[in-house]
């Protein structure tokens, strides 16, 4: 949550609780026989206690029992694992059962056997889940076998000679002869197969365009049957990344839309790139929409050095051409347009000389 | 403009009935006198009848007038325009008047009087009106504050004053250039942007300590740093981690290998012993072998040193013979030189005898010598010392007939001070006194106060009356009563007798009748005094260090004469010849022995030498026999040493043949042993020990490091955990989370606030700079005229015309060969003239365009502080400048402006006051 500094960023972290608030209560509602974390429940095994605690207290809440294992970001196996730490070892609730270890756990009330495929470091260059063609992994013929596992199923560094860590081929649902692989690690929602599918995060965190902030509600019959998924929307707030090429009125008109057609303005993120060329009076418009914006949103984030000043053959004439302000005008105008820091301080020079001359015009 | 002519009466020093009357040059005129001839005043009067208000009263007009009270009158003629003006003010107070006539081609056109007239003179001469004076075609009237009043060559020439007004030029210029470049307006928000950037900029240039940029650059760095620590926090314990991982990988396959290493050592363990056994075979084997063939070598050894010392003792034999036979041959030899030293002795004891005789005669007549010379030593002593007493006697009587004469020179020069005294007091009575004259024509008689006397018929008598006197003539037939009237007669009279007794008691005192006799007792002295000092010098010819001395040396003489006669008895014998008794002839007789003694030496001499030489041959041959003798002894007993070793080793070891047939059986038994070690050997080879004991020790060095490596990992496993499981890591998730937030947003702030800055920054610049560009472009002109005048004087100066910072006024920053001065007032004085009679000129050049095309300009002095070297080219550009001026210069030294070459129209000369 490296983005939003003081009261909006304590308010962040108040809306992930408050999800996973709302899916023990979607579990309820929805009568499910159990909840999977596919990983990291933990951002990092140096999280707060104070984190911990409240976690804690949010799933001993939950009706269901909650299945989770370690992922990347909360491995056990370390002496410093949160899992490890005493805070969690005293408060877990008895509906939390970790599963650190490569063995199948058959869940009580439902023919369903769990398979999960823990993380026991941050990185393996072995696939996580290849213990499940062993011997160890076999089940009895009537139960349901669901998969747990976290990693990525795109080996993105292989072209650039490395190795991506946890590594996971989507082939092992067939060969272990899975009835559903639940995957963690992606924070957004994804099918990989029928019975393999990301859940992502239920809460984003970052301005990334994946469809995150979700819950997934899988139903399965009986074994070899295709799951049915339901798709649930958990997340309070919404992340947005806007870009926008700004050069006359029409353009200033859009943004100014498509801001007001946000529709929790103070539940909301957005993270705005721009860039184009305005006059004088334009310009200040655009400087007042963020403004307002800033102090109406969650949280705006730009650099404000995007949009640079192009006066008119008015705005200029106003002026005086054969003045001091006129030629002073005229200088900084050769240095606008240039697109460096010194032509955007340019830019910026330009605008303050038009309002120190309003100014005096005013009087 | 020009001036024409101007005519001056009653301002200040040019008083007086007659006007000043000069008329100008068009283009250059010197005026020169000396000082205080009135040249200033001149030129004064003429600016106080163009500008001054003629009916002014007070101070100024005071200080117009001259001593006399008498009121200024002048006229100036001047050409404007194609208009001749003839302005003419009268100064006098209140009442003054003004008085203009303007012509043209000589007609008179129009004449104003009183206010009408001086307001078209200043009309024409741009002259503000009273209060108004920040029009711009107002300023162009201030071209009289390029004039140079006396003493003022070396004032910038901007900061001139007007008089009237109180502007400086400066000012003025400022309002006509870079004053007109910023509106009141604009002034009022770039002191705003000013002072914004000089909250946020130091006068370099740099962030300001305090501004919000520097803040947020501080709060950036902290947070910066802050994070930094954090981090490293977390990644030192994500490394931590990685490594106990890593170290229970590791662990688990040390342990794994521990036991297979100890099998393998077991069995090389084995190996090695057997081959251990073979090895000390082996070596016992070997040093059997060893043994033998020490054995066999000390036999054989044995039998060389018996053959060796055998033929040793044959071979001393043969040398001991020899040895006696040499000795036999020294002997003989040796009885030889014993006979030959025998005659040589007797022939050296009698040389040795003929020398000493000779020496004893030379002796002798070397005493004889010495016995003449003191001789006559002593004879030329006792001449002497009888001169000497001579004189001593001389002295002595000239001595006793000086001390009786009573007088020296001093006397006698304070006798004739006296003499010379009492002579001025007599004239001076005398001078004082009456003198009478009487004639007789019969016998007459009569009495005064020394007695009676008697006249013969036609005799006269005279005397001299010094006081009052009666003289009573016949029997009292009459009475001549004579009263001197001279003053102090008395007192004068007492003078002349004191003076006289004063004389008298100093002859009385030196016991002499008169002055004369006492010169003449003076002159005997001198005599007497002459005769002593010839004595003197006689007796110092004779005895320079006196008659003791003399007396001395004569003792000492005598003494030397018995010393040498001693000397010639003591060398002298019974029989010997007559000596001779001339110094020369001794001395040619001494020559003669001399020479025959030094003969006698040198036989003597060559004698002893052989004999001397015999006896050290005679001493080598003995040493050489000698020499021998011991070598003959020694082979002797080397024999007897040799013959009992040989005994001493047939003893113990056998003779020859039973040490050859020892060496037979020793030989048999070693081939045997050398058989067995070599099957020995080949054994040991088979089982390859060397490799056995790399092997051993390669896998003992495996599976203790193998040890200590496990027990390494295990004790920092511990550390780790120990590090891993402290408390100190929780929570630095959500720091760093908190600080890159912070960062971001603070970065963020920062950059749009340095931004910001860096906009007011250029934006100041640009605003400076284009003033400074627009003040330059105005002031082209001026550069254009100021350049062609400053390069006559330097060759190339450039002028700059800035903006001060502070005052927002235009200043002069003239680069003068390069080198750039910050002000005008930091060039010397001598440059700083003449770049301000450039400057001057070249403004009035500028003015002159909005003037008809001419000006005059006044410089009074305008290169005092110019060196010799330099005014000529400070004069051509004078000559220069007159081309579109009128220029008029005033001078007391004329010399250097001979060399324009001006016509007498040209020149005026001041006659001195
Ligand atoms: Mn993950």
């Amino acid at each position: 949550m490296g983005q939003v500094p003081g009261d909006k960023g304590a308010l962040l972290r108040a809306e992930r609780l408050a999800a996973v608030e709302r899916i023990g209560g979607l579990a309820t509602e929805r009568q499910v026989d159990f909840v999977i974390v596919a990983g990291d429940l933990f951002d990092a095994h140096t999280v707060d206690n104070e984190i911990v605690t409240r976690a804690l207290e949010v799933l001993s809440r939950f009706s269901v029992p909650i299945y989770a294992i370690p992922g990347n970001h909360d491995f056990s196996g370390a002496p410093e694992s949160v899992y490890a730490r005493k805070r969690f070892i005293d408060r877990c609730p008895k509906q939390l059962h970790l599963l650190d270890e490569k063995r199948p756990v058959a869940v009580t009330g439902c023919s369903v056997t769990l398979l999960p495929c823990p993380l026991l470091q941050r990185h393996t260059v072995v696939d996580p889940t290849r213990w499940l063609t062993d011997d160890t992994a076999r089940t009895e013929p009537n139960q349901i076998r669901v998969a747990i596992a976290h990693g990525s199923i795109v080996d993105f560094e292989s072209e650039e000679g490395g190795t991506t860590p946890n590594l996971i081929d989507p082939a092992i649902v067939d060969a272990a002869k899975l009835d559903y692989l639940a995957l963690g690690d992606w924070h957004g929602t994804r099918r990989v197969a029928d019975k393999a599918w990301y859940s992502g995060t239920p809460e984003p965190d970052r301005f990334k365009e994946n469809q995150s902030g979700n819950v997934l509600i899988v139903e399965i019959d009986s074994p070899g049957a295709i799951p049915k998924l339901d798709t649930i929307r958990s997340a309070g707030c919404q992340w947005f990344r806007r870009s926008a090429s700004i050069h006359d009125a029409d353009d200033l008109a859009a943004l100014e839309q498509w801001f007001s057609d946000l529709s929790e303005p103070q539940k909301t993120l957005v993270r705005l790139e721009y860039e184009g060329v305005l006059g004088m009076e334009e310009l200040r418009r655009f400087g007042d929409l963020l403004d307002t914006q800033a102090e109406l949103l969650l949280y705006l984030r730009h650099r404000g050095n995007g949009v640079q000043l192009e006066p008119t053959d008015e705005e200029l004439e106003s002026l005086g051409r054969e003045g001091l302000t006129g030629r002073v005008a005229e200088t900084l105008r050769q240095q606008v347009g240039d697109d460096s820091d010194d032509g955007r301080i340019a830019s910026l020079a330009l605008q303050m000389l038009f309002q120190c001359s309003r100014s005096i015009g005013g009087e | 403009m020009k001036l024409l002519s101007a005519r001056i009466q009653n301002f200040r020093v040019h008083a007086g009935d007659e006007p000043v009357e000069i008329e100008f040059d068009e283009q250059l005129h010197v005026i020169h006198g000396s000082n205080e001839s009135g040249k200033s005043t001149l030129m004064d009067a003429v600016h106080a009848c163009l500008f001054q208000k003629y009916n002014l009263t007070g101070k100024v007009l005071d200080a117009m007038q001259p001593d006399d009270g008498s009121k200024p009158d002048i006229e100036v003629v001047f050409e404007h325009d194609g208009f001749e003006y003839a302005a003419r003010k009268h100064f006098k107070g209140q009442s003054g008047t003004c008085e203009l006539k303007v012509s043209r081609d000589g007609r008179v056109e129009s004449t104003l009087n009183g206010p009408d007239a001086e307001s078209r003179l200043n009309e024409v001469l741009q002259v503000p009106a009273a209060g108004r004076g920040d029009r711009k075609e107002d300023q162009l009237a201030h071209w009289r504050l390029l004039w140079i009043s006396q003493g003022h060559s070396t004032d910038e020439p901007t900061a001139q004053i007007n008089p009237e007004t109180g502007q400086d030029l400066q000012s003025v210029l400022n309002a006509e250039t870079g004053g007109a470049v910023v509106s009141p307006g604009e002034a009022r928000w770039i002191a705003d942007l000013e002072t914004e950037v000089n909250d946020r900029f130091t006068s370099t240039g740099k962030t300001k300590s305090g501004s919000r940029v520097a803040i947020l650059t501080e709060e950036v760095v902290e947070c910066e740093a802050e994070l930094t620590v954090v981090e490293s926090q977390a990644s030192a314990v994500e490394k931590d981690s990685d490594r106990y991982l890593a170290n229970g990988h590791k662990l688990d396959e040390i342990q794994k290998q521990i036991p297979t290493l100890r099998t393998q050592l077991g069995e090389r363990l084995a190996q090695q012993a057997s081959s251990a056994s073979l090895q000390q075979k082996l070596k016992n084997t070997k040093s059997d072998v060893e043994l033998k063939r020490r054995d066999i070598t000390s036999a054989e050894n044995c039998a060389t040193e018996l053959a060796k010392l055998k033929q040793t003792i044959e071979c001393r034999n043969k040398q001991i013979i020899s040895a006696d036979e040499e000795i036999a041959g020294i002997d003989e030899e040796l009885q030889d030189e014993q006979e030959i030293r025998a005659s040589r002795v007797k022939e050296r004891d009698h040389t040795d005898a003929s020398f000493t005789r000779s020496r004893r005669t030379t002796l002798r007549v070397q005493a004889q010598l010495g016995v003449i010379r003191a001789r006559v030593d002593l004879e030329r002593y006792n001449e002497s010392l009888r001169k000497a007493q001579e004189q001593a006697n001389e002295l002595k009587e000239v001595g006793k007939k000086l001390a009786v004469i009573p007088v020296d020179d001093t006397d006698v020069d304070m006798l004739q001070d006296l003499e010379a005294s009492l002579a001025r007091e007599r004239a001076a009575l005398e001078a004082a006194s009456a003198k009478l004259t009487m004639v007789a024509k019969n016998e007459i008689r009569f009495v005064h106060s020394g007695g009676e006397e008697q006249l013969a018929a036609d005799e006269s008598h005279e005397r001299q009356i010094d006081q009052e006197a009666e003289i009573v003539i016949g029997d009292d037939e009459a009475r001549i009563r004579i009263t001197p009237g001279g003053e102090d007669l008395d007192q004068r009279r007492e003078r002349v007798a004191s003076a006289n007794s004063a004389l008298r008691d100093r002859l009385v005192e030196l016991g002499v009748e008169s002055v004369s006799v006492a010169r003449e007792k003076l002159r005997e002295r001198q005599k007497f005094e002459s005769k002593l000092q010839l004595a003197q010098s006689r007796l110092e010819d004779v005895a320079p260090d006196g008659v003791d001395e003399l007396t001395r040396q004569r003792d000492s003489s005598s003494e030397e004469l018995n010393a040498a006669q001693a000397e010639l008895e003591r060398h002298t014998a019974e029989g010997d010849p007559e000596l001779p008794s001339t110094v020369e002839d001794t001395q040619s007789e001494l020559r003669v022995k001399q020479q025959r003694q030094d003969e006698a030496e040198a036989a003597r001499d060559s004698a002893r030498q052989r004999v001397q030489s015999l006896d050290e041959m005679i001493a080598k041959l003995k040493a050489d026999r000698q020499l021998k003798v011991q070598e003959r002894d020694g082979l002797h007993s080397q024999n007897t040493d040799s013959q009992r070793q040989i005994g001493d080793i047939v003893e113990s070891n056998g003779d020859e043949k039973e040490l050859a047939e020892k060496v037979g059986s020793l030989a048999e038994e070693l081939k045997a042993l050398e058989a067995t070690s070599r099957e020995i050997a080949a054994n040991l080879e088979k089982l390859q020990p060397d490799l056995i004991e790399a092997e051993i020790e390669r896998l003992e060095r495996a599976v203790k490091s193998a040890d200590k490596e496990s027990r390494n990992i295990e004790n920092e496993q511990n550390q780790l955990i120990g590090r891993l499981t402290a408390n100190d890591a929780v929570g630095l998730n959500e720091r760093i989370g908190d600080l890159k937030a912070r960062l971001q947003s603070k970065g963020d702030e920062l950059e749009r606030e340095g931004r910001k800055a860096n906009a007011m920054k250029l934006l100041l610049e640009t605003v400076t700079s284009c003033r400074e560009e627009m003040t330059r472009q105005i002031m082209e002109p001026l550069r254009k005229k100021v350049e062609p005048l400053l390069r006559v004087i330097f060759g190339g100066v450039q002028l700059d015309f800035m903006v001060d910072e502070k005052t927002k006024l235009l200043s002069l920053r003239p680069l003068v060969r390069n080198r750039v001065q910050d002000s005008f007032d930091r060039l010397s004085v001598g440059t700083r003239e003449q770049v301000g009679v450039a400057v001057r000129l070249a403004l009035a050049q500028v003015l002159a365009e909005e003037h008809g095309g001419r000006l005059p300009v006044v410089l009074d002095e305008p290169f005092v502080n110019t060196d010799p070297g330099r005014l000529p080219r400070a004069l051509a550009m004078l000559n220069l400048a007159k081309k579109d001026l009128q220029v008029i210069v005033l001078t007391c030294d004329f010399g250097d402006y001979r060399e324009l070459g001006l016509d007498t129209t040209q020149v005026t000369e001041m006659p001195p006051k």
